[in-house]
């Protein structure tokens, strides 16, 4: 009985606690936007100051909206305790980064009618994030299609296509799934080594570096991590890197057809607006914009010819 | 008030997942890294089963199995395979990342419209419903594992951390008993994990970061905070600290924190109660 008194007293306790916290953090009139960020990363970076800037430039200035913007450190815990407080919160709008992120919200808001928006999750889908009226967002998936036809058009005498990826990254599975198809479509033989954590990089390079002629990066947070000590070692080996995103190709791979996140987050923005504007239903829609990068250092050093119809189109970078 | 009621959910869930690491951190003095694999294994588990269309409530007693089992590897490979504590927890934990990977076949599954024990329709489904409901599967577990450390089995088990030699001396078999307390312990993790799996929706092959910090710090929490209480088992003292634990961490969300900052004030909060603890302890020696 004393036991049982003990812990009510002890809710109570915490109970009130955050009772008082609630009333503390209400009364303001202002537009209120909960944006959860699963991890520090350049990429995810991009996409939040893609997302606020185009928001600001929409006319939601912090004079009209509160930004209420958190990182969850890659703790997925943490983030449903963040998704849960933007709820209590009375957010008029969530915006989660990266597939975990964007589920803890969609989970977090499940028995409210709080619109969520995520931004970054390549497979939605399978995310459980479609066909909801509430929820709408961004894409990254990658144009594999687009890697592929680069490979056909700067590698000519390619034959085996190799792909290293983090197999606990959902993100990467899916993209690798789709990478494979394209490649197999085109003829190209596809090798694949995984890895747990950016120490297994270089190891699961080198089981592939003998098998393949041209290697695939998808959008991995492990793997682009790793990117200077990948690019170093193929250019030891004379094997051509084909980045997902344009900041690996300043890094030292030979080329990419991808998108800048900034544009995403901004892409985010543009359907955040018509969501607060009172729209609903919206489907989640694919990257617009995608642009190819070569590095012309890269080029040079392994003799490669650019074709003119691609040369014409192409960003260079050094 | 709907955030003090997300808080406890997740608060309790880590109570279980405090009882099992007070299983085997406090009474088999045993710190058992196993749980931050455990504790997807019974996500997974539970996940894929339940898109397979078994029934939830099965789902997470399969999940229960598979942490007992897990719980027994480690207890193997440390009596039988005569290889340190801490080691043996590392190998499975790390053993289990790839078992994770294999079971879900993808590192992400959604549960999102899948039948769930706490939207089955039969207890309703709000909030509060849901924390309820919670309480009620942790106070049953803590009631059963109260009346299991007093049964003769468990004597012996509560002595194999404190006192090998009366174990041995009655004619048990430390190593048997040691096994069957990590077995429960790691049990007791992965069938948070199913709880957690469902309540929020999804498992992740890396939603284990962190639990083995968070369970250390739950029971070492609870049980500096009650001592002094007599009257508060262990067992209670772990839920406790737990959700004091999540309590802290909401509060600080509250206050404005920045998440960067919330493991630091973890770390400040513990070793404050350690040494409030160990002042209070001088003290009444003096």
């Amino acid at each position: 009985m004393k036991k049982a008194l003990v812990i009510l007293v002890v809710m109570a306790i915490v109970s009130a606690v955050f009772l008082v916290g609630c009333e503390n953090s209400k009364g303001t009139e202002n537009l209120r936007i909960g944006i959860i960020q699963f991890a520090p990363h350049p990429s995810l970076d991009n996409c939040r100051d893609g997302f606020v800037n185009t928001m600001k430039a929409h006319g939601f200035t912090e004079d009209t909206v509160t930004y209420d913007i958190q990182n969850a450190n890659a703790d997925m815990n943490l983030a449903n305790t963040i998704a849960q407080k933007m709820v209590a919160d009375a957010c008029d709008l969530i915006v989660g980064i990266a597939t975990p992120a964007a589920q803890a919200a969609f989970n977090a808001a499940i028995d409210t009618d709080i619109p969520i928006i995520f931004i970054a999750v390549s497979n939605p889908v399978a995310a459980g994030l479609s066909g909801h009226s509430n929820v709408t967002g961004v894409s990254d998936v990658l144009q594999v299609d687009e890697q592929i036809d680069l490979i056909k058009a700067l590698l000519p005498e390619a034959k085996t296509v190799g792909v290293l990826f983090n197999n606990g990254e959902v993100n990467s599975v899916n993209q690798v799934e789709m990478l494979g198809e394209s490649a197999a479509k085109s003829g190209f033989g596809f090798e694949t080594a995984t890895v747990a954590n950016v120490s297994d990089v270089m190891l699961a390079l080198e089981s592939l570096l003998t098998k393949i002629d041209v290697l695939v990066n998808v959008l991995d947070n492990t793997v682009v991590s790793a990117m200077p000590s990948i690019a170093d070692r193929c250019a030891e080996a004379g094997i051509a890197i084909i980045g997902s995103e344009e900041e690996q190709v300043r890094n030292g791979a030979l080329a990419s057809s991808g998108f800048d996140y900034t544009d995403v987050g901004s892409q985010g923005a543009d359907l955040a607006k018509r969501i607060l504007d009172g729209e609903r239903n919206i489907n989640f829609e694919l990257v617009k914009e995608t642009q190819v990068t070569i590095n012309e250092a890269v080029v040079q050093a392994l003799g490669i010819n650019v074709p003119e119809e691609l040369a014409a189109v192409a960003e260079f970078v050094k | 008030m709907s955030f003090t009621v997300s808080i406890l959910q997740q608060g309790l869930i880590y109570g279980i997942i405090a009882l099992g690491v007070y299983i085997s951190y406090k009474i088999l003095d045993f710190p058992d890294l196993t749980v931050d694999g455990s504790f997807t294994l019974g996500a997974s588990v539970a996940a894929i089963s339940i898109i397979s269309g078994v029934d939830p409530w099965v789902a997470c007693v399969l999940a229960l199995t598979c942490g007992l089992l897990a719980g027994i590897i480690t207890g193997l490979l440390h009596v039988y395979g005569k290889i340190t504590n801490l080691l043996c927890g590392i190998i499975t934990m790390t053993a289990l990342y790839s078992v994770n990977l294999v079971i879900m076949e993808r590192p992400n599954i959604s549960l999102a419209g899948q039948p769930n024990i706490f939207r089955s329709g039969f207890f309703g489904s709000d909030a509060i419903t849901r924390l309820i409901l919670i309480a009620i599967i942790v106070l049953i577990i803590k009631l059963i594992l109260d009346w299991f450390f007093r049964t003769k089995k468990g004597m012996l088990i509560r002595a194999v951390g404190s006192n090998p030699q009366l174990v041995t001396s009655i004619g048990g078999n430390v190593g048997t008993y040691k096994i069957i307390g990590l077995s429960i312990s790691n049990g007791l993790v992965a069938f948070a994990g199913s709880l957690m799996a469902q309540l929020q929706n999804f498992a992740d092959v890396g939603m284990s970061s962190g639990v083995i910090i968070l369970g250390l710090i739950s029971v070492i929490l609870g049980i500096t905070i009650s001592k002094g209480l007599k009257f508060i088992s262990g067992s209670t003292a772990s839920i406790v600290g737990a959700v004091i634990y999540q309590a802290v961490i909401g509060t600080a969300l509250y206050l404005g924190m920045p998440t960067a900052f919330l493991r630091l004030t973890m770390a400040t909060l513990l070793v404050t109660i350690l040494l409030i603890g160990r002042i209070k302890r001088e003290d009444t020696l003096k």
